[in-house]
Formats: C-alpha cells, sequence, structure tokens
C-alpha cells in the first residue's frame, strides 16, 4: 500500500524533476543565444580594428609617398593646365625661332583614368630649329608623345627651310 | 526474472511495490545519465564560444595598392626626361622669327629621319 506520504515525495520528486530539466534547458538555450550575439559582437569589433588598422596604414602610406606621388602627377597634364601646356609650347617655339600655329586640339575619350589629347601643330622655320623643336617636343616632361611628323623642305629661301605638321598625343588626367 | 524472485523469496511472490534497491539504482542511473549528457552539452557550449576573443576581422573593402616599384621606375623615367628637356631648352638662344618667303617642295619624314641620325640630333619616333 502506498500512503499520501510516499504519493506527495513521489509527486513532488516528479515535479521537481521536470522544473529542473525546463530550467536547464531554459539556461541552455539562453547561453547559446547570448553566445551567438557575443559572438557576432566580437565579430563586429574585430572588424572594425582591422578596418581601422587599415586606414591607419594607409594615412601612413599616403603620408609617406605624397611627395613622390606629387611630383608624378606633375608629369601629367590635367585640363586646368592644359592652357598653360600650350602657353609653354608656343614659348618654345619663340625661344626656338620658328613659326608655331595651333591647327586642332582634339581630346579623345578613354577609359580608365586618361584621355588623350592630340594636338596638331604646323611649324615654319630653319631645318636645325624645326628638328630641335622636335626633339624638344619628344622629350616633354609629360606622359606625351609625338604621334605624326610631316615636313616639306622650302628649297628656294637663301636659309634652308622647312615647312610641316608636328602631332603630339598627350595623356590627359581625369577625376571624374 | 520471475524465476530469480521466486528462488529468493523462498517461493513466496514478492508483494512490495517498493524495492529500495532499485529505486536507488534507477535515480542514480538518471543522475549519471543527466550529468554525463549535462557535461557533454556544457562541453559543446564551451568549445562553441571559447574563441569569441581570438576572432580575426577581415575587410570587404578592396584595398588601393601602392606599387613603389613602379611609381620610383616611372619617376627615373621622367626625371631623365625633364633633365634632357631642360638642358635641350637652356642649350638654345632665342633667335628672331624667319620669315618664309619662297616656294615649297615636298620631302618625305624618311628623308628626315635619315638627316638626323647623319647628325646623331633627333631619337627614333615612337
Amino acid at each position: 500500500m502506498i500512503t499520501k506520504r510516499t504519493k506527495a515525495i513521489g509527486l513532488i520528486s516528479i515535479l521537481f524533476f521536470v522544473v529542473t530539466c525546463i530550467a536547464l534547458f531554459s539556461a541552455w538555450k539562453y547561453v547559446e543565444i547570448k553566445g551567438d550575439k557575443m559572438l557576432q559582437q566580437s565579430k563586429e569589433i574585430a572588424d572594425y580594428q582591422a578596418r581601422e588598422q587599415t586606414y591607419s596604414e594607409l594615412g601612413q602610406l599616403i603620408k609617406s609617398t605624397q611627395n613622390d606621388r606629387e611630383e608624378l602627377v606633375s608629369y601629367i597634364l590635367t585640363e586646368d593646365r592644359t592652357v598653360g601646356f600650350l602657353a609653354t609650347i608656343e614659348k618654345i617655339a619663340v625661344e626656338q625661332g620658328i613659326e608655331l600655329v595651333t591647327d586642332s586640339l582634339k581630346v579623345l575619350e578613354q577609359p580608365g583614368l586618361f584621355n588623350t589629347l592630340s594636338i596638331s601643330f604646323s611649324v615654319q622655320g630653319s631645318k636645325e630649329r624645326v628638328y630641335s623643336m622636335l626633339h624638344i617636343f619628344e622629350t616633354l616632361p609629360y606622359h606625351a608623345f609625338v604621334s605624326g611628323v610631316s615636313f616639306r623642305k622650302d628649297t628656294e629661301t637663301a636659309i634652308a627651310e622647312v615647312v610641316g605638321t608636328i602631332e603630339l598625343t598627350v595623356s590627359l588626367l581625369t577625376y571624374d | 526474472m520471475a524465476n530469480d524472485v521466486f528462488h529468493r523469496s523462498q517461493g513466496y511472490p514478492d508483494k512490495r511495490l517498493f524495492h529500495p534497491q532499485r529505486e536507488w539504482g534507477i535515480g542514480v542511473l538518471v543522475f549519471a545519465i543527466l550529468i554525463i549528457s549535462g557535461s557533454i552539452v556544457v562541453g559543446n557550449i564551451f568549445v562553441q564560444y571559447r574563441g569569441g576573443n581570438t576572432v580575426q576581422g577581415n575587410l570587404e573593402e578592396a584595398i588601393p595598392q601602392y606599387r613603389e616599384v613602379i611609381v620610383q621606375d616611372a619617376l627615373e623615367l621622367y626625371r631623365a626626361r625633364n633633365e634632357e628637356y631642360q638642358r635641350l631648352r637652356g642649350n638654345v638662344a632665342p633667335v628672331p622669327l624667319e620669315v618664309a618667303t619662297s616656294s615649297d617642295s615636298a620631302i618625305d619624314i624618311e628623308e628626315v629621319l635619315q638627316i638626323e641620325e647623319e647628325e646623331g640630333g633627333v631619337p627614333e619616333l615612337r
């Protein structure tokens, strides 16, 4: 025969067991949810620190390479310096003692950082001076090259003169 | 099992509902199962989250690369070109502009380049 006291103890034991199981399961799920959140936050903090470190390194790189980059950019023509560039070319022509006229000026759009500025000049002057001018064009301190030359010799003058055209192609930096 | 019970009770059927030794045994077994399974669960949780302090961050943004060797090569090239340019401009004294007064005759570029090669002047065109 089972006494009431035994029944009560049995029921309390079962109830205690069930409650304990529920509490353990709840604690387990709670720890799991909080753990996932902690992992996510740890990842975000690690990403932030990595980004901060990279930006710091990039900042130092920008500072340490500033002079070289500025010098390199000075060898590349930009739109705002084009007028000055043409003035320099005309000044060189005056120095060389040749007649120079800018016939055409075309900007060809290219994919990437650079467009192409194509300039055609008519030149007239003594052969030595024109060749010297051509040589100077080839050594212009810009990302440029002489893309075409056409000369005609003037035979009836006392001084040997040539007339012709020089085509100069210059890379033009765009900031878009 | 019935034989065993009858044998141990000397032929009398066992009328007891509770067997303390058996119940204690079941209790200890359940306790042991709970402890072992709980330990496994706790161990898993520990392994799962113990790496929280050593998470490595990674950047999704592409970091631009500064290619110093290429920059230095380009600078050397343009410095040399600039020196040559300055030298050429410095060597030539300004002269008054001469005006052409005669007719022209055509020459081709090969002739020009040939003359230049003989004079050692203008380098090869690119």
